[in-house]
């Protein structure tokens, strides 16, 4: 009696242990599913602004400015972006730096993506880190002057909102191996430790950028 | 032996140099930045760039040579080369660098990729007439590109200093001799084509069609980094950052931790 017993037990926690996994697996699967689609959705409303040629340069970068504040995460990413500095700005500098770097982000990418406004991208894929709190989503971009596609994958943080619902944020986008952020960031350390770890110096070196778009989207 | 013959007598020397200088990349170390944890990667590339003030110097003469010489050059070529050629052009001259590629995937144990480009070098030699069509990739053989940098990378070599070359751009005392080393597989280094001339059209014409890839890159660089000289040193690690993988290849739990990184606190 007491082996078959075991044998029973064993099996019940064999079909526990199955239908547990196979949940948590669905589950993953399910939020990944989430962010794959959330990261389509990304694509064609960049592609929608980025291709309309019936609104005026000014309103266009207003939508993708509003695209942005929007979907790109604006809590990690500042901070992010200041490596080893990022307790140095003040209260006041803080606020003057999430301004400038919201329009310094706006105008810059408005112009690389619109070189890709045309392009084929494809999600392809998706893998979670720490439970699901941050998920890659991966893909592929063929440029027109390449025989094969680019790699483009994008870093996604899970938020919890002040109504209780979760959002995905992009922190990062991945082009050929190259993660953005990451190469924004080494501008941005380099500025402040080549100036004595002035943080004004960045924030000038922001405006100085900012005006030279205006200027050439002005011409 | 009989290859080694056609060697520039100038050349070996370079090769004995490189070498040593490879040598010497593992005796400055500080430039092990595959090591290091990615949270410590960007101080790890700004205590390497010691030459920094030198490297920055050479980074502007780069720009303005590129400015002035290779990019109107580029751009003419890429107005006049439809872009099916300029593609098939850059096909035959992957398939060119296949023996520096295979050394490398033998020097670094790799023998599944090292048999991998030996076929891709076969079917795109003889399919792909002399390479121009890259057949091996659509036929399942995706290419195993690697070079001596990375070998040393993978043998445990550091970096050693970073270095912004005159003309080559962004690289590390490793890297650098890299170069020189993977030079002794090129075929493009060997007198084994006469006219000799036609070589440095060969030559030439590999730098043009690599260079029109990027038109328009470097001004895009320009405006939309606050510091174009680091973020061509962060474009060139983390390309860099693999060794034995290619950099295309994503792992996440190689992202640095950004739980540290809140505005909001």
């Amino acid at each position: 009696m007491l082996p078959a017993m075991r044998r029973k037990l064993r099996a019940g926690v064999f079909l526990v242990a199955a239908v547990v996994f196979g949940l948590v697996a669905t589950q993953t699967r399910a939020e990944n599913t989430v962010a794959e689609g959330y990261v389509e959705g990304l694509i064609a409303t960049a592609v929608e602004i980025l291709s309309d040629t019936e609104i005026s340069d000014g309103r266009r970068q207003a939508a993708f400015q509003d695209f942005l504040t929007d979907n790109v995460d604006m809590k990690r990413l500042p901070a992010f972006l200041l490596g080893q500095y990022a307790r140095l700005p003040t209260n006041e500098q803080k606020v003057d730096y999430l301004n400038l770097l919201q329009e310094f982000m706006t105008r810059i990418y408005l112009v690389r993506l619109q070189q890709y406004a045309d392009d084929t991208i494809k999600v392809t894929g998706s893998r979670d880190r720490k439970n699901g709190r941050e998920v890659v989503v991966t893909g592929t971009i063929q440029l027109p002057n390449r025989a094969q596609p680019l790699s483009l994958d994008w870093w996604l943080l899970q938020q919890k909102q002040d109504d209780g619902t979760s959002k995905f944020h992009v922190f990062d986008v991945r082009v050929a191996g190259i993660w953005l952020a990451q190469e924004q960031r080494s501008g941005f350390v380099s500025v402040i430790r080549n100036n004595q770890g002035s943080f004004d110096a960045l924030l000038r070196h922001l405006r100085k950028q900012i005006d030279s778009q205006v200027a050439v989207q002005a011409q | 032996m009989a290859m080694l013959g056609k060697i520039h007598p100038k050349a070996l020397n370079l090769y004995v140099f490189a070498l040593l200088l490879v040598t010497l990349s593992g005796c400055v170390g500080g430039g092990n930045i595959e090591a290091a944890s990615p949270a410590e990667r960007e101080q790890r590339i700004e205590e390497i760039d010691v030459f920094e003030p030198f490297n920055r110097y050479i980074f502007e003469v780069n720009i303005f040579l590129d400015s002035f010489f290779l990019k109107p050059v580029t751009t003419w070529y890429a107005g006049i080369v439809p872009l099916p050629i300029r593609r098939g052009a850059g096909n035959f001259f992957e398939n060119l660098k296949s023996p520096v590629v295979l050394a490398n995937n033998i020097l670094q144990g790799e023998t599944d990729a090292a048999k991998i480009t030996a076929q891709r070098f076969a079917i795109n030699s003889s399919a792909g007439i002399l390479g121009f069509f890259d057949f091996a990739d659509k036929w399942g053989y995706p290419s195993q590109k690697t070079d001596f940098g990375q070998t040393a990378g993978i043998w445990g070599i550091p970096h050693g200093p970073f270095l912004m070359l005159p003309l080559f751009g962004p690289s590390s005392l490793r890297d650098a001799s890299g170069i020189a080393v993977d030079s002794i597989f090129d075929p493009l280094s060997y007198n084994i084509i006469d006219p000799q001339g036609v070589l440095y059209i060969l030559s030439g014409w590999r730098v043009v069609n690599g260079r029109a890839q990027f038109l328009g890159r470097v001004e895009e660089l320009y405006q939309t980094s606050i510091d174009p000289y680091a973020s061509v040193r962060s474009l060139y690690f983390q390309s860099r950052m693999k060794t034995k993988k290619p950099s295309t290849d994503l792992d996440i739990d190689d992202l640095p931790d950004i739980d540290g990184y809140d505005f909001s606190q």
